[in-house]
């Protein structure tokens, strides 16, 4: 698992930055991600 | 001596009833009363019962026809006619005996039975009986017959159970997904959200779960 700093977009379109964590997980299908928001706003 | 016929028959007939076992191989309840329904007319009986050792007694899963129990009924394991196939492991038969409970509650009269042990892992874990009224009903083609229907049963519970935990398992990551305070989400490789919590959609200023995905 990584900590990743991202960018979100809000539903109103205003940009949001967070912090996720974020670990791949796979299936027979491929691979996904499966994140958890740690900080929002982290600028 | 059966015939060639008739063993052909009866094989053909224990293949049909495990399809339609491994249709059902999701749900040991539903295993166990398919089951039952045709050990009777498989073994030359006039009931049967599939039976799960649940601590000291024997709970009954499912019944059909005459036998000497009530349906989700517990009998104590000790002095039932399950008991010796549960401590040997093995096929019991017994020829000639007679339960005779006329006055109870359930009159019936038995005088023939065959217990064969459910294995999990080399563990005895139940029985499959099929009783009858009539001594020597039952015949070696009948005890077979009952050792292959014990074997089909124990392999149908034992996916039934691994399923069951796959659900379990299924539910709980369900439940920590969905109830985590903290905002949880699923996407494809390139950022495509497949999934996330209320939580997660609240953050980005949507209603619900719902209105993030249907955006």
């Amino acid at each position: 698992m990584t900590n990743y700093r991202i960018q979100l977009k809000r539903k109103d379109g205003v940009p949001m930055h967070a912090i996720v964590n974020v670990a791949v997980i796979r299936d027979e299908s491929g691979s996904q991600l499966l994140g958890t928001l740690v900080a929002e706003n982290a600028d | 001596m059966p015939s060639s016929i008739d063993l052909a028959a009866r094989l053909s007939a224990v293949v049909a009833l495990q399809q339609d076992v491994l249709g059902a191989a999701s749900d040991a309840q539903k295993v166990m009363a398919i089951v039952v329904t045709r050990i009777a007319e498989l073994t030359g009986g006039d009931g049967a019962a599939v039976a799960l050792v649940d601590g000291e007694d024997l709970a009954i899963g499912a019944i059909d026809g005459v036998v000497p129990y009530t349906k989700d009924e517990r009998a104590p394991i000790a002095g039932s006619l399950a008991a010796d196939a549960l401590m040997s492991g093995d096929i019991i038969r017994r020829d000639d005996l007679r339960i005779d409970s006329a006055g109870t509650q359930r009159p019936i009269q038995i005088a023939a039975a065959m217990t064969a042990p459910l294995l999990r892992d080399g563990l005895v874990v139940g029985v499959v009986e099929t009783f009858a009224t009539t001594a020597h009903s039952f015949d070696d083609l009948a005890a077979y017959t009952l050792q292959l229907l014990a074997g089909m049963t124990s392999g149908a519970l034992l996916v039934a159970r691994a399923f069951r935990a796959k659900e379990d398992s299924e539910a709980r990551y369900r439940m920590l997904f969905e109830r985590n305070i903290a905002g949880v989400f699923r996407t494809t490789r390139d950022g495509r959200i497949l999934d996330c919590n209320s939580a997660f959609a609240n953050a980005l200023g949507y209603t619900s779960r719902e209105d993030l995905l249907s955006r």
